[in-house]
């Protein structure tokens, strides 16, 4: 292991220091967390990984040099300390259900939490992972991947490709230019939209549940179960449109009980029959879509 | 009563009668032409035409120039604004930040000038002007996303 790399470690002494107010972090000393602790990471540039587990603590590792933690009543705050540029790559642990909210910085890579994520940035790539209660993403640039069986998932960018997989809740994702897809997917609402990218849909809407997929002129394409029953509404120009459940703009399958509505203004659309469109976790893309 | 007392009864009958008062004026006025003048319904007729007439002028010119909805005009208005603010601080955000929004912008202005075009050639496209609202709400949305953007 190189110098740099060497495994710095600081763990923090949640309870303690939450009782005693703001303090400085301490150093390899684990102690109980309150299940509902808040870790805030303001601006920390480079990549940010965050790893949960099954402790009480918050720890920080890996080139850590001008990064502390602060504990705040409630809180924990990842921040910058000094003027040193701190761009190196460090890895965050805390608990499991802990909410993490991210303001600035760059990439972030989070993996196995089941709390409430929120990240705000203007570049870099953020990666989630696991079974999160609620996710907020803002971010100008970058791509966008949210895996797992998240309850609801909101994410709005500017450009890159947003992916979400395995969701089973909400979704509401928009971007200007970037593309959005979507996979194996159980939603009781849904909407995607983009401006100039390609959107698609692959997964199960619940009965009563809607799905709203746009693209100004970008194309559109869903894939959904054979036997789903819903209210379509579809809107593309003359001839761009391919539907195997109905013909026409408007259409009702079975007892009609979802409502799924894609458009495009200047792209093509097409509605696909995709069996076990829920648990084929690649997401759909631009094949089929002529 | 015999022949003799009948025959002496007509002798007393008067050889004519005259009317108890002259009807003729009232007949001549009768029978004269009537002065011509406008037909009862007439005025109605005009203001039922007048109001159709205004109601299709007006019609037409709001086919012709449609009228934003006052959440659009608050929508762009308050685009405007943050374009402004962000602007006049520049400096709040980084270089790339700015190329990136600019970029995007340019993408969503393209989409609303699109737009508007298909209402310029047809003001009754209700398709178009769903899409102009809903791209002028994702630049709106867009500008205020960077407002909240944490600054360097």
């Amino acid at each position: 292991m190189t110098k740099g790399g060497r495994v710095r470690a600081c763990v923090l002494a949640v309870t303690g220091l939450l009782l005693a107010g703001p303090a400085t972090a301490q150093r390899s000393a684990a102690s109980p967390a309150p299940r509902m602790l808040e870790v805030r990471v303001q601006d920390v540039r480079g990549l940010l990984t965050v790893t949960a587990w099954d402790r009480d603590s918050v720890a920080l590792r890996g080139n850590a040099a001008g990064l502390g933690l602060r504990a705040v009543p409630g809180a924990v705050h990842l921040e910058r300390t000094g003027t040193a540029d701190a761009t190196g790559n460090v890895e965050l642990l805390l608990p499991r259900g802990a909410r993490l909210v991210v303001r600035g910085g760059g990439s972030v890579d989070a993996t196995g939490l089941d709390g409430e994520v929120e990240i705000s940035a203007a570049r870099g790539r953020i990666r989630l992972e696991g079974a999160m209660r609620r996710v907020s993403v803002e971010a100008l640039e970058g791509n966008v991947e949210v895996v797992g069986p998240s309850a609801s998932v909101t994410v709005h960018t500017a450009g890159g490709t947003v992916v979400v997989r395995g969701i089973r809740g909400e979704l509401d994702v928009s971007t200007v230019s970037g593309a959005v897809a979507v996979g194996a997917a159980r939603v009781t609402t849904a909407r995607l939209a983009s401006v100039s990218g390609e959107v698609s849909f692959k997964g199960v809407v619940q009965p009563s549940g809607t799905l709203e997929a746009t693209s100004f002129s970008g194309d559109v394409e869903l894939r959904l179960p054979p036997e789903l029953a819903a209210t379509f509404e579809l809107q593309a120009p003359p001839g761009k449109v391919t539907s195997e459940f109905g013909s026409g703009t408007r259409f009702v399958t079975g007892r009609g009980g979802a409502w799924i509505v894609a458009a495009t203004q200047k792209g093509a659309l097409a509605v696909r029959r995709q069996p076990g469109a829920d648990v084929d976790l690649n997401p759909g893309g631009s094949s089929g879509i002529r | 009563m015999n022949d003799e007392e009948l025959t002496r009864r007509l002798g007393e009958l008067p050889r004519s009668i005259e009317p108890p008062h002259d009807l003729w004026p009232g007949i001549t006025a009768r029978l004269a032409p009537r002065r011509r003048g406008l037909p009862r319904w007439l005025p109605l007729a005009a203001a039922i035409a007048l109001v159709v007439g205004g109601l299709s002028v007006w019609w037409v010119a709001r086919r012709a120039t449609p009228t934003p909805s006052p959440v659009a005009v608050q929508a762009q208005d308050e685009a405007a604004d943050l374009l402004v603010a962000l602007e006049r601080d520049p400096g709040a955000l980084a270089p790339a930040t700015i190329a990136a929004l600019r970029q995007n912008l340019a993408v969503i202005d393209s989409a609303i000038a699109d737009s508007r075009r298909a209402l310029a050639r047809d003001a009754g496209d209700a398709t178009a002007d769903r899409w102009l609202r809903a791209v002028q709400r994702q630049r709106l949305d867009l500008l205020r996303q960077v407002i909240r953007l944490p600054r360097s």
